[in-house]
């Protein structure tokens, strides 16, 4: 078997739409810096009997998952930065839509995408823009996006 | 069926012959951008033969038969609405 081809985030980009369904995406790629890799589990449980050594297992269904983004941090309006849109879900009663959507290896044809669920995906977490006086870093801000699941889909 | 047309039916001219296909998982569009799940209908036109071919091969695509989900509906009495036609699969 031949030895895949290594693939970095070079190329990555990352979108997201503050609407319920497929709405319009939004390029945030010029913003947003990373993408934490957000694991799914499913529910497990086990139960012990006396006549054995070892557990009954089961395993149940799917746990939600969580997003983290982090991005470089910007002034400007709503529609300007990410952040802001971010924020502004954040604040809505109840939370605001904000599904969120990457592509490891770029926004084009035959690359995959991977993106939190376009129904039910809410900002449960706002990290703010912070500083401090010895540090030369760009001012960054975090969010983590609460979601029932992540599809995985291609670029055609 | 008594109406049904031959396969090698020629369109008409002015007619617009587009293959749709069904997408067998989910995709992205680049054109709009709007993910559609499996079992939707679409129009590939924007693809060259050779990627809609891969895809297919792939299995994320089959041929189908119906109106393709992100094709905007075009406005009644328009040049589009009237000579359009759509011959999916049946090669």
């Amino acid at each position: 078997m031949a030895l895949p081809d290594g693939m970095t985030s070079c190329a990555m980009c990352v979108q997201y739409n503050t609407a319920t369904g497929t709405a319009t995406w939004i390029d945030a790629s010029d913003a947003l810096s990373v993408v934490e890799p957000p694991s799914q589990a499913r529910m497990t449980g086990e139960a012990y009997v006396f006549g054995e050594d070892v557990a009954v297992t089961g395993v149940g269904k799917r746990e939600p998952v969580e997003v983290t983004v982090r991005g470089v941090f910007a002034e400007g309006s709503t529609t300007a930065h990410p952040f802001y849109q971010i924020y502004a879900q954040f604040t809505t009663a109840c939370g605001g839509p904000f599904a969120v959507r990457w592509a490891p290896a770029s926004c084009t044809t035959d690359h995959e995408v991977f993106s939190t669920n376009t129904v039910d995906s809410e900002v449960v977490s706002v990290t703010f823009p912070a500083g401090e006086a010895g540090s030369a870093d760009p001012i960054m801000f975090e969010a983590v996006i609460r979601s029932r699941d992540i599809t995985r889909a291609v670029w055609s | 069926m008594a109406d049904e047309k031959p396969k090698d039916e020629k369109p008409n001219e002015g007619e617009q012959i587009v293959e749709v296909y069904r997408c067998l998982d989910w995709v992205v569009l680049t054109t709009d951008g709007n993910m559609y799940p499996p079992g939707t209908i679409l129009d590939l036109s924007h693809l060259p033969d050779k990627s809609i071919q891969r895809f297919l091969k792939k299995g994320l695509y089959e041929l189908a038969e119906g109106e393709p989900a992100n094709v905007p509906q075009p406005l009644i009495g328009s040049e589009k609405a009237t000579g359009r036609k759509r011959r999916p699969c049946c090669k």
